[in-house]
């Protein structure tokens, strides 16, 4: 498993499988993260690893590791071409195709995401408020009820437009309540979550859990729904503490992760614990 | 940030911001993580870090793109994302919001796009923010299909132009459903810090809130209750008043200024 045996495997001749060799070295420092001390090539390295991703292309999705040299080759014969966004823009057309996460089913999940993010969604939600004042955004999570919350936000999907995945995780011993399930204080919810984009920065987080509409399936992520830039990630469904690496709050050990799965966006109507904030 | 982007020439510049809110090519922010990147993240932070001379191609870009709506790839998600960068960017350039008001007089993106009435009113939110409020006849004559689906836009551009009285008259010709009195507190919701100004708002809504509909008032008052703003339910019981032109002694002893204006 993995690059080197997927180009072996590949079925192209000798010379083909040479530039894939090249392709591939040129991929592991394109994918390279200088800014996380444990390991570099760590990206590189959960594409390389992850039991999800078969080498050569499967009859069925998720997409193969010889899927993405091909990508690459083809990319190459660009000269203007950067694999590291030859490869980004591979893991984006390739989201949600891990297999399903059974033990997922019928659970609430929960999610940790900035503020800012959700309080941008609301402001262009077409309505006619100010985009620059965010009022009415806090009074929401601070006072209304959960059903005042559904109500509010309705419709309003909690991801991006142009979006079709989400990143939500479970506690399997609190089937009904994720966010129970995550230690007090936003250092420690980063830490245990794996919110290495948060860690340094002082962005307010907002928590809530939702449940998934009928018919949607949770998937497991794979190393492509993790993307080209995530070093954070590890593949094996469960977040991995920051404090793993000696980073966080040293709380944590990886195995004290959450598990963690991918699944088509929700509404303000899916949320089924309400909307807070993170706080210390 | 990418030293390229930093160093880009204003075509480049043009593409990654096109990339950007359409969401398509290498561009694109990947929203699909666990941190969940929105679209004007990245062009806001280079925005807020630029120096003049990569401010001044900003701005050339921002106002190349403006010209190309409506073309390939500017649904209206992606309208409305390139107005919220530059509300959230704040750009004052006079460049920018000349363009915006022809755009906005001559209906452009109301013909065109994939949904007209919302590209209009995206646009019109970015001009308010700019303090542009043209007069009162413009926001009372909007188009219907703008006005059915977007009356806070009609109150705000008339609260804006400090024009009181004609906003909370129009309330109840406007507003009609619990999404329509949801705008008008997202609107409200800019002012009603100000204790003076919430007086104000809870002395003409005592006069329009009989008007209104069952749903729309009692969305009103559960939201005037729920983020502490005052009583509406007792207004609303009370004996209805009267035709919608009552003199206000209230509020015309308050001396309206323009710093009714939501965007100052």
């Amino acid at each position: 498993m993995g690059f080197e045996d997927a180009i072996r495997r590949s079925g192209w001749d000798a010379a083909r499988q040479r530039e894939a060799d090249q392709v591939l070295g040129e991929l592991r420092k394109g994918l390279e993260c200088a800014d996380y001390p444990p390991n570099a090539h760590q990206v590189y390295e959960n594409q390389d690893s992850d039991p999800l991703i078969p080498d050569t292309a499967p009859p069925s999705r998720p997409a193969s590791r010889v899927d993405l040299l091909g990508e690459l080759l083809k990319g190459k014969a660009d000269p203007d071409a950067d694999l590291k966004v030859v490869a980004d823009e591979f893991c984006r057309r390739h989201k949600m195709e891990g297999p399903g996460n059974p033990q997922s089913a019928g659970r609430l999940l929960g999610r940790v995401w900035a503020f800012d993010g959700l309080n941008k969604l609301y402001q262009k939600a077409g309505r006619a408020g100010s985009r620059r004042r965010p009022g009415v955004r806090e009074h929401i999570i601070n006072r209304a009820s959960l059903r005042d919350q559904q109500d509010v936000l309705g419709d309003l999907r909690l991801a991006a437009p142009h979006v079709d995945a989400m990143w939500s995780f479970y506690d399997p011993s609190v089937p009904d309540d994720p966010l129970r399930g995550l230690p007090s204080g936003r250092a420690a919810t980063v830490d245990i979550l794996g919110l290495g984009k948060y860690h340094s920065s002082k962005e307010r987080l907002v928590q809530w859990g939702h449940r998934l509409p009928r018919g949607q399936k949770a998937k497991k992520p794979t190393a492509w729904d993790a993307g080209a830039s995530n070093p954070f990630w590890r593949p094996g469904g469960r977040t991995r503490p920051l404090s793993a690496d000696g980073g966080g709050t040293g709380a944590f050990a990886a195995a004290d992760g959450l598990p963690e799965v991918v699944h088509a966006p929700v509404t303000g109507r899916d949320l089924a614990v309400r909307i807070s904030f993170v706080v210390d | 940030m990418e030293e390229w982007l930093v160093k880009a020439p204003t075509n480049k510049l043009r593409e990654f911001l096109r990339g950007r809110f359409q969401g398509i090519g290498p561009y694109a922010a990947d929203s699909a993580t666990r941190e969940a990147e929105l679209p004007p993240d990245l062009p806001l932070a280079l925005w807020k870090e630029a120096d003049d001379a990569l401010e001044s191609r900003l701005v050339q870009a921002t106002v190349g793109l403006l010209e190309e709506i409506p073309g390939p790839g500017w649904t209206s998600d992606a309208i409305e994302w390139l107005c919220f960068f530059i509300d959230l960017a704040d750009i004052k350039d006079v460049r920018v919001k000349d363009t915006l008001i022809a755009i906005a007089r001559r209906g452009l993106w109301l013909k065109g796009t994939d949904d007209g009435p919302r590209c209009h009113v995206a646009l019109l939110r970015t001009l308010l923010d700019m303090n542009w409020a043209e007069e009162r006849e413009f926001w009372l004559h909007l188009p219907e299909a703008v006005k059915e689906r977007f009356p806070g836009i009609v109150f705000r551009g008339l609260l804006t132009l400090g024009e009181l009285d004609a906003a909370f008259s129009y309330l109840p010709e406007g507003i009609r459903n619990q999404k329509h009195a949801q705008q008008i507190i997202d609107v409200l919701a800019d002012v009603m810090d100000d204790a003076d100004r919430r007086r104000q708002v809870l002395e003409q809504l005592r006069y329009a809130l009989p008007q209104l509909s069952r749903a729309a008032s009692a969305h009103l008052a559960k939201w005037f209750r729920i983020f502490g703003w005052g009583d509406l339910a007792a207004s609303a019981s009370e004996p209805a008043p009267l035709p919608s032109r009552l003199p206000r002694p209230a509020i015309a002893g308050a001396g309206l200024k323009p710093e009714w204006a939501l965007s100052a």
